[in-house]
């Protein structure tokens, strides 16, 4: 009645699929360059409103002079934040463990950084650079409050992360998301730093 | 007849571009009272005109670049750890 059965066909099995860039870092990445534009708007009407100043009106009188020296400090934690997360990151590819100290490191200079950018600002309201008191003050705190934002915001997703590995629960897509935001924050500050304060 | 309002649209708009101080967009920064200031003026105009196209360039460039070498490494075994 029935024919003669062929032999079962071996079935394909699928290649696994691995993520060529993983969704966080690209959703990440392209949010950065939407705020690389977002910096860059405001540092340009900054640099064009400086450059129209009359000779010697910059910075304008009866300011205060931003406290370069002192910021150059925030600077090398904040840098050094960026390279310790970048050290967690190899730590944690090779075995998680080893990454926390590393990681938490990176978080409390970064930690640092905004809590000394904090001690700035009001040193500065109490000398009379506020919002509203000249074109500098006005752009001081737009760029620089707008760059600690971004800062706080990566830190409290940094945060996260740091419970995450202690619980042993990191995974890639937000370790990677959050670093490179994190990567972001602290490049944008050099330039930052360079362009407002000198 | 939209043969010839293209060319004149055309010609206006190469004859335009001849005449580089009106076309400036911002009226303030475009006629700023110092050549420094122009100067500034100018060289963010052109910052912030190349930077979204190297932004997103250099993305689709990294991407393309990942996309290649995961090509050449397909069979190679799979992270175990969670995406």
């Amino acid at each position: 009645m029935h024919g003669t059965l062929s032999p079962p066909q071996p079935m394909p099995i699928p290649l696994p699929r691995r993520a060529v860039v993983p969704s966080a870092v690209l959703g990440t990445l392209i949010f950065v360059v939407a705020e690389v534009m977002f910096f860059s708007g405001m540092i340009s009407a900054f640099t064009i409103s400086r450059a129209n100043s009359l000779p010697g009106m910059w910075p304008p009188p009866g300011q205060p002079r931003l406290p370069a020296g002192a910021t150059a400090l925030n600077t090398a934690a904040l840098l050094a934040s960026g390279a310790l997360l970048l050290i967690a990151s190899r730590q944690w590819r090779a075995d998680p463990p080893r990454a926390r100290w590393t990681y938490l490191t990176s978080w409390l200079l970064g930690a640092g950084f905004v809590v000394l950018q904090g001690r700035e600002w009001s040193a500065l309201l109490a000398d009379g650079l506020t919002l509203t008191s000249s074109t500098l003050g006005a752009f001081f705190y737009l760029i620089v409050g707008a760059h600690a934002l971004h800062a706080m915001g990566a830190l409290a997703a940094l945060g996260w992360g740091a419970v995450l590995l202690w619980r042993g629960e990191l995974t890639r897509g937000w370790f990677f998301g959050t670093q490179t935001f994190w990567y972001f924050v602290v490049l944008m500050w050099p330039i930052v730093y360079a362009r407002v304060y000198f | 007849m939209a043969t010839t309002t293209t060319r004149d649209a055309w010609l206006l708009t190469m004859a335009s571009l001849g005449l580089p101080a009106p076309a400036f967009a911002c009226p303030v920064c475009g006629v700023s009272a110092t050549e420094q200031g122009q100067a500034a003026y100018i060289v963010m105009s052109v910052v912030l005109s190349l930077l979204p196209l190297l932004g997103i360039g250099g993305l689709v460039a990294w991407v393309a670049v990942r996309m290649r070498a995961a090509s050449g490494t397909a069979e190679r075994p799979r992270d175990s750890r969670r995406d």
